[in-house]
């Protein structure tokens, strides 16, 4: 495509994507520098950086840590979220819209709020922090999430598919195991991802609920932040980019990453 | 892969539940008994817990006492306080306006692209989202710092002492636009996908300019995606937390901050639950207001 065919419209966006790339790229570059402080670009290329995060272990187990909680979040965001959409999505009863609105509350509120909420009711309770606290306050975030996307997958199967088993012979359960399941599984895959990611991302929530032992890597990485930037937390932050583009990928290639947000 | 997932409209239009006279389908209710369950006790409670701990008058306790609205009196009678919800306000603002701006030609331009080149440019756009939001300020942390990239290509260009652009309210600004960006470009192209070109096609032929079509017809009929994701960033913008904590600086904390601070840094619980109870109000009457404004049209409810 020749230089002139490009309009103006679209130099614009080259633009705005370029502003997006921006801190990204300058990250990932930046934390191959060979020298002693951030530079961009970077002078001389090593991975000593990378090096220098197996000497801050905590990190690494800050890592384990996140994964940890992310996973136990998206396996229970997605059994409750599924058994919500499933709940909500065939029959009409009073009072559906209303618990369909209650269900998707949390999406309203301010996640600090969230992590504020759990804070002050674990220590009233006399709940002691831990994964599973912390496990807590992302399923709550990411649910309402769920929920939505497998509702989604729920209304846009084709209601006589199962209709056409029962008449052919299926009971109510099996036509739903063999035909309603299998259908709603990739809004089930994206639902757990979704729940995955907002748990391994979030600040906010864990932020709150962390005890020194519970610190998840976006926390710890955060308050690193927080008062001095160096190479190394730059490698960090790259390895996180790096992570999450891989993801990306996977997640483009499985389903489609446009899905997972709600676009077609 | 099977499935299309259904527009707003199609949602509406296909999934009316089935609605048999007087059955109640108990066998289904038993599904929604466990998020049901689960909410109640996490997030019902909790917050309840919240407003009345921050009505309590002592500093730490951690069952309510002596209601008394002390604490949003001395929030709101404060000019600092006072001075620091206006900030997140003004901030999540401008965020807002800046972010629609911006996305606005990008939506546009997106939404008339298709196949592997409207693949790719999703791509770019949501890819972003799944990374990290503490990284992706980071960079920015990198950008604008002193000897950064912007402040180097400014001293290239002539300033020869760049503006200061770290820890300042346009710092923040920033972040903010870039994170919540793709939020909005893609509540724009929702809308604008479902324009119907023959009315542009229309318009022209009855003899407006492109210029008066897209002023006249487009941008009208966009009118929901702007609300719908003016909304959503102005939300987001309000309550964000790490973005505005890192860019912003010691002088430029908001009402998020605000609420970590004094609670977990100066174990002001009482006050940090008012604090925290006045953020969720603002946020919510903004959500609310739209949610309300938009019930009449049919565009904009998930679940109908």
């Amino acid at each position: 495509m020749k230089l002139k065919q490009i309009s103006l419209l679209a130099w614009y966006n080259i633009l705005v994507y370029a502003f997006i790339l921006l801190p990204i790229v300058v990250v990932v570059m930046t934390s191959f520098t060979a020298s002693g402080v951030n530079s961009f670009p970077p002078q001389g290329l090593s991975l000593r950086w990378y090096q220098a995060i197996l000497d801050n272990p905590e990190f690494i187990d800050s890592f384990r840590i996140s994964v940890t909680i992310a996973s136990l979040t998206a396996v229970v965001a997605v059994v409750l979220g599924v058994l919500g959409a499933l709940g909500l999505a065939r029959h009409w009863f009073p009072g559906r819209e209303v618990l369909s609105s209650f269900f998707l509350s949390p999406l309203m509120v301010p996640t600090i709020v969230i992590g504020m909420i759990l804070l002050l009711f674990y220590s009233r309770v006399g709940i002691p922090k831990s994964f599973l606290s912390i496990a807590i306050g992302h399923i709550i975030l990411a649910t309402p999430y769920v929920i939505r996307l497998v509702y989604t997958s729920l209304v846009g199967i084709d209601r006589t598919l199962e209709l056409a088993a029962r008449n052919l012979g299926a009971s109510a359960w099996e036509a739903f195991r063999r035909i309603t399941v299998p259908l709603i599984i990739p809004g089930l895959i994206a639902g757990g991802a979704f729940a995955f990611i907002i748990s391994f991302d979030d600040v906010s929530v864990a932020i709150f609920l962390a005890s020194p032992k519970t610190i998840t890597l976006s926390v710890r990485i955060f308050t690193y932040i927080e008062h001095s930037s160096d190479p190394m937390i730059t490698a960090v932050n790259s390895t996180v980019i790096i992570m999450a583009a891989v993801l990306l990928v996977f997640i483009e290639r499985t389903f489609g990453v446009g899905k997972l947000f709600g676009s077609r | 892969m099977g499935i299309k997932t259904p527009t707003r409209e199609e949602v509406a239009r296909i999934e009316k539940p089935v609605r048999a006279k007087g059955y109640i389908p108990y066998r289904q209710l038993l599904f929604i008994l466990p998020v049901f369950t689960f909410l109640l006790v996490f997030f019902v409670l909790p917050f309840a817990n919240l407003f009345f701990i921050s009505l309590s008058s002592g500093k730490t306790p951690t069952v309510p006492q002596d209601l008394s609205f002390q604490h949003y009196v001395k929030f709101l009678t404060d000019p600092f306080y006072v001075g620091v919800l206006l900030k997140t306000l003004r901030i999540a603002l401008t965020t807002t306006i800046l972010a629609l701006v911006i996305a606005y030609p990008v939506a546009y331009y997106m939404v008339r692209t298709s196949g592997r080149k409207r693949a790719y440019l999703t791509l770019l756009i949501l890819g972003p989202l799944l990374i990290n939001v503490v990284s992706r300020t980071y960079g920015w942390l990198l950008v604008l710092a002193p000897s950064g990239v912007i402040p180097s290509l400014l001293k290239t260009i002539g300033f020869s002492e760049p503006p200061r652009l770290l820890f300042t309210e346009t710092a923040t600004v920033i972040g903010l636009t870039h994170v919540f960006l793709a939020f909005m470009v893609l509540s724009l192209a929702a809308a604008l996908e479902n324009i119907d070109p023959s009315l542009l096609l229309a318009a022209q032929s009855l003899g407006a300019s492109k210029f008066t079509a897209f002023m006249r017809v487009t941008l009208p009929l966009s009118l929901p995606g702007i609300t719908a994701g003016s909304v959503i960033v102005f939300a987001l913008s309000t309550s964000a937390f790490a973005t505005p904590a890192l860019l912003g600086g010691p002088f430029n904390k908001l009402m998020s901050y605000l609420v970590y601070q004094q609670t977990v840094a100066l174990s002001q619980w009482t006050f940090g639950a008012a604090i925290a109870f006045i953020l969720f109000a603002v946020t919510f009457l903004s959500v609310f207001t739209y949610f309300k404004f938009t019930e009449s049209s049919r565009t904009g409810v998930a679940f109908r």
